[in-house]
């Protein structure tokens, strides 16, 4: 009970610290209001432009959950292609690496051209950033399923598919796991950046809302944008928690 | 005609990429339903030899023929390794039930056959535990459950109690000698400890380092049915006297 108090006092402490000494920083006049807005007149533009960004949060939710899952699942299935065939693998890895290095901001206008303005070019600029973590992950945790368990399944005869089932795709979890965290806040970078250009989204009201000076909307878009990053990792966080928490350390629950 | 199956090696090398040669020119030859005990200093390729036996690995030279005189063409093999090596993520009944199912054997057959040996050799009560709630000597139970549930014509097994308790060890030992009685077939267990080599086997290959091969073969006197009390027998003071000069030769 004690522990708990602390684990959820103390950040709570610490929020409203920083908030109030920010708050004070501005009021003061030490800091602009057109550079930092204090806490209260980002509240209120939360509460005032709320129907607006509503509208955004759900269409960039939509993005996120759409090239999240492109990522995933797509991600997910080419690592099991190059891991069949050492031939793929030696060919295409490399250009796989394209996308993990790929300048997004460069080329989100060029996404724009070719899927035109709107869901999908953002849905393909989220993905083009998100798909590399479950893809070098994924091949991380295949090629690293334990050899006596390897020989054990070729002891028995298993066939590829039976060893991609039993063996390589369930000791890959906890890195694909890692691999998903890691891809979601991406996602949702990958997002706002596509919607700055993309016409729509939280990523457009935080461009329109820069270009008429609302410094405290930005700031409230901002806040909405990292709440959905938030609610992503942590849902997988919890399907984690849900897969592994019998057999990995990483979830092993005290009892 | 014997349930177990044959092991004929001629000649059989294996040489590493590293140039290394730990098995050069062995031959030896084991009955169907024999038991027998490698028995060998640390890093002479016991392991090496035991897994050419399995076919995961072919010798570099040499011929090796694992299979029954009459020439049935299903051979069940298997492998209990150093440690238990079970799947983290499937409970005890589903790791036992494993190699049924790569083999393709019916659900309620798996099940079953699963059980019957969990009962054999006393986790029927965990069967829906997983290998992290288990501890050591448990875990290497399941794992020697799975390796019983195909009902094998060849046991090898490599060093399988090394990581053990002494008592827990000689515990495992008696089961797995009363269980080759029932069952009959040909094992071949690794190990380097000599009293564990003279308790269950009935023919001892000891290993050599310097020549790559077998250094010497004795046949053990003891009973077949053999007990806690055996270890006093002595037949079996003796053996593990002889044994023990033997290793001591191979090492100076
Ligand atoms: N895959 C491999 N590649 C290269 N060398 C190997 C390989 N496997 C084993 N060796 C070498 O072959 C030799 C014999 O190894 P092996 O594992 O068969 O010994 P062992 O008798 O089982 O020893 P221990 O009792 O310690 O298990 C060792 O020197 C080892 O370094
Ligand atoms: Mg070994």
């Amino acid at each position: 009970m004690k522990v708990h108090l602390k684990k959820v006092g103390l950040p709570v402490l610490a929020f409203i610290a920083v908030i109030s000494v920010w708050e004070s920083i501005v009021r003061l006049g030490w800091i602009s209001a057109f550079i930092l807005p204090e806490p209260s007149k980002v509240w209120s533009s939360l509460i005032e432009d709320w129907p607006e960004l509503w509208v955004a949060l759900k269409t960039t939710t939509f993005s996120v959950g759409i090239s999240f899952f492109l990522s995933v699942s797509i991600g997910i299935c080419s690592a099991i292609l190059l891991f069949t065939s050492e031939m793929v693998l030696l060919a295409l890895y490399p250009y796989t690496i394209f996308f993990q290095t790929v300048p997004i901001i460069a080329i989100a206008p060029l996404l724009v051209i070719w899927f035109g303005y709107g869901v999908p070019a953002v849905v393909a600029s989220a993905f083009i950033v998100s798909v590399f973590p479950v893809i070098a992950s994924t091949l991380t945790g295949l090629l690293s399923a334990d050899p006596a368990l390897r020989d054990l399944f070729k002891l028995y005869r298993a066939s590829r598919t039976q060893s991609m089932v039993k063996l390589y795709l369930p000791s890959s979890i906890p890195y694909i796991m890692n691999g998903l965290r890691i891809s979601g806040g991406l996602a949702v970078i990958g997002a706002i950046v596509g919607e700055f250009l993309g016409g729509v989204g939280i990523g457009s009201v935080i461009d329109v809302a820069r270009a008429q000076q609302r410094i405290d909307k930005v700031f409230a878009s901002v806040l909405l944008a990292s709440a959905l990053g938030l609610l992503l990792i942590k849902s997988i966080d919890g399907v984690s928690y849900w897969l592994l928490r019998h057999w990995h350390p990483s979830e092993a629950k005290e009892s | 005609m014997s349930f177990g199956l044959s092991i004929h090696a001629e000649k059989i090398s294996q040489q590493f990429a590293t140039g290394l040669m730990p098995i050069r020119d062995l031959s030896f030859i084991c009955a169907p339903g024999e038991f027998i005990a490698l028995l060998g200093p640390s890093g002479c390729g016991k392991s090496t030899l035991l897994r050419m036996i399995a076919g995961l690995r072919k010798p570099s030279s040499g011929t090796l023929a694992v299979g029954q005189e009459q020439g049935a063409s299903e051979k069940r093999v298997s492998y209990v390794f150093q440690e238990a090596y079970l799947l983290p993520w499937r409970k005890v009944l589903e790791n036992v039930t494993l190699p049924l199912e790569l083999l393709g054997a019916s659900r309620v057959e798996r099940e079953f056959k699963a059980r019957t040996v969990l009962e054999r050799v006393g986790l029927i009560d965990f069967e829906s535990y997983y290998p992290s709630e288990l501890s050591g000597g448990m875990k290497m139970r399941v794992s020697l459950a799975r390796s019983l549930v195909t009902e094998p014509q060849l046991l090898l097994l490599d060093e399988p109690f090394a990581a053990l308790d002494e008592v827990t060890r000689l515990k495992l030992d008696q089961e797995l000698r009363d269980l080759w009685l029932e069952a009959k077939m040909t094992v071949v267990f690794v190990t380097h400890s000599i009293s564990e080599a003279a308790f269950l086997a009935d023919r001892i290959v000891m290993l050599s380092k310097k020549t790559s091969g077998i250094a010497q073969e004795l046949t053990n006197p003891l009973p077949r049915e053999r007990s806690f009390a055996t270890r006093a027998d002595s037949r079996f003071t003796e053996l593990t006297q002889q044994l023990f000069s033997q290793f001591q030769e191979l090492e100076a």
